[in-house]
């Protein structure tokens, strides 16, 4: 267990760049965005005197200061919800490259620079190895990110609520209130491991690939499955047995090549058409989040992953060397 | 006490060439052994397949454990340092020593501390900012704090300017060897190792052809300064070569007796240098 930790430790210290910093700056940008937001708001209700404007920063700025009605806070509230999720999403298109290139390298570098060879003198097994890569992209980097995005959203909250203070409003009816923070942090912390399995397919993929090329392992991970997209496409156009597109390009190549985005969203909207209305259901319901884990796809894709790890982890017992 | 090394038929080929044909070695503990051939000649598989880095046929056990199996418990007990700069150059000097101390369980941190206080690595440094001396001086005083019962070179003195290559078989031998553990070295730099080896195993074309103490080469092998009017008696006994310095001619001989050389001239140890390019004749041709 100890040296697990380590080892994750170690892939932190290669990745810090994309794993903090990246996180840090897209929190940042949309940190100062909103005080922009702000900033112009305050300049223009300041100008005009008046409640028209219609800048919004999370909520419109306008109302939050003109006497909002009952129904326009709990307005303000979904609204205040829907940007702290888009927050950590936002966090997570970021994370979703880095993860991508990172994973892709993770067992090619090692033996580009052939310091493979120093991390195999080292009592740990190439299967920790791998899975402290894994635990590292799925579980570590998911909670970096999602701590450093629900950072920028609370500092948000926290200039919003200045905003409203310095226009004679109160924060805490029109904005805490209203909106749910410690409900939504509850539903992003279960949408964490549905996120995790739904990621094992790209997962397994990319390392291995990283793990089983001699050279070019983007070009692997990428044509590959493109190429067999398109053949299949070919073989049915000929009119012999095929896949069908759609399941071949969304459940085959998409999954292999996306799925470090949380993209099980709008796969489960693509499956069950019309089954979901965010006025009815709340911003990312618990519902919404059953019927996530409930997805056959979701479970045949993650061991599809596993599967792949696997033969990750002997490709590294065997090739030390490009 | 059982041999540390014992090898029995060792195989292995790629696809158009045989690395190790068919070689048997044993390397007992206590011993410093150096594994000289030329390129090529199958030194890195032979060091590969005792680290349980590559696939072969054959009997091999290391410490009693077979290195394809059983590798990481073999690494517990066995260190190497498998050519220059192989440490990732991202790595900082302070979080290799953390991590090395936290993955191994014989590692000793205060040891390696005080081994890198002798150089000019600082913790905050990143590998990519070393020299590849101070690459190497890091790497050993990592390796040297581990209480190791075997150490695997291979050339871990590539590249280095004379300095850095001097102090660094200095270390090792003030500062880590004992009687209780044993190196197997490969290098071509035959010269600096010469008098620290107790052992000696020249390998070419995937076989052993030489394999023995320092002390059975001081017996057997022996070189001879001989003047122009005896040269064709010291041809008469078939040397494995002859070269000319000065007017005189130089013999190196094999398990001739010694007495009957003394006749013909100056007798001296030969150098391993000497040695190997005998044996070694004709390799690439």
């Amino acid at each position: 267990m100890k040296t697990f930790a380590w080892l994750v430790k170690r892939e932190y210290w290669e990745r810090r760049g994309g794993m903090l910093w990246a996180q840090v700056v897209s929190g940042g940008v949309l940190l100062l965005v909103s005080l922009v937001g702000l900033l112009i708001g305050a300049v223009v209700l300041r100008a005009h005197g008046g409640m028209d404007t219609q800048i919004n920063v999370g909520v419109p700025l306008g109302q939050l200061i003109g006497h909002p009605t009952a129904g326009q806070i709990a307005q303000f509230g979904l609204a205040l919800d829907a940007s702290m999720i888009s927050f950590v999403g936002i966090g997570s298109m970021v994370l979703a490259f880095v993860l991508f290139f990172y994973l892709l390298s993770a067992l090619y570098d090692e033996r580009r620079d052939r310091s493979i060879l120093f991390w195999k003198s080292l009592p740990v097994s190439d299967r920790d190895t791998v899975l402290a890569k894994v635990a590292t992209a799925i579980v570590l980097a998911p909670v970096i990110a999602m701590v450093i995005a629900l950072v920028a959203y609370f500092a948000v909250l926290i200039l919003l609520s200045l905003f409203a203070l310095l226009h004679g409003g109160n924060p805490v009816t029109l904005l805490w209130q209203p909106s749910h923070p410690l409900i939504m942090l509850v539903k992003l912390i279960i949408a964490l491991p549905l996120n995790a399995l739904w990621a094992l397919p790209t997962v397994g993929w990319l390392l291995l690939c990283s793990a089983a090329v001699r050279a070019a392992p983007f070009l692997w991970a990428v044509l590959l499955p493109l190429a067999a997209g398109v053949l299949n496409g070919v073989i049915g156009l000929m009119g012999l047995p095929s896949v069908p597109g759609a399941l071949m390009w969304n459940m085959g190549v998409l999954r292999l090549l996306g799925s470090t985005f949380p993209g099980w969203f709008g796969h489960l909207m693509a499956m069950q058409p019309g089954s979901f209305d965010p006025l009815r259901d709340g911003v990312l319901g618990f519902d919404l989040l059953g019927r996530g884990y409930a997805m056959p796809s979701l479970w045949i894709g993650a061991a599809i992953g596993i599967a792949m790890i696997a033969a990750a982890i002997g490709f590294r017992r065997r090739n030390s060397d490009l | 006490m059982s041999a540390l090394i014992e090898a029995r038929g060792l195989r292995k080929r790629y696809r158009n060439t045989v690395a190790l044909d068919g070689i048997s070695f044993k390397v007992e503990p206590g011993r410093i052994v150096g594994l000289i051939g030329p390129n090529g000649a199958g030194k890195t598989t032979a060091l590969k397949a005792v680290l349980g880095l590559t696939d072969f046929d054959g009997d091999l056990s290391v410490l009693g454990l077979d290195p394809r199996t059983q590798r990481d418990r073999l690494m517990q007990q066995v260190s190497f340092i498998a050519d220059v700069a192989v440490l990732p150059r991202w790595l900082r000097v302070g979080d290799a020593v953390d991590f090395v101390g936290g993955v191994h369980p014989r590692f000793n941190r205060a040891r390696c501390e005080q081994f890198l206080a002798r150089t000019k690595l600082q913790s905050r440094m990143k590998v990519r900012e070393l020299s590849k001396g101070m690459i190497v001086q890091l790497h050993l005083a990592l390796v040297m704090a581990i209480d190791a019962r075997l150490l695997v070179l291979d050339e871990p003195t590539l590249g280095l300017d004379i300095l850095y290559r001097k102090q660094f078989y200095q270390s090792l031998l003030e500062d880590y060897f004992d009687a209780e553990k044993t190196i197997l070295v490969t290098t071509h730099q035959v010269e600096e190792v010469e008098h620290i080896l107790t052992d000696l195993m020249f390998i070419r074309d995937g076989r052993i052809v030489l394999d023995a103490s320092m002390d059975a080469i001081g017996e057997r092998y022996a070189e001879v300064l001989v003047n122009a009017d005896r040269a064709e008696a010291a041809r008469a006994l078939k040397p494995l070569d002859e070269r000319q310095v000065f007017g005189k001619s130089i013999f190196l001989f094999d398990g001739v007796d010694h007495a009957q050389l003394e006749a013909l001239g100056e007798i001296r140890r030969p150098a391993i240098v000497d040695l190997f390019v005998a044996t070694m004749k004709g390799t690439y041709a």
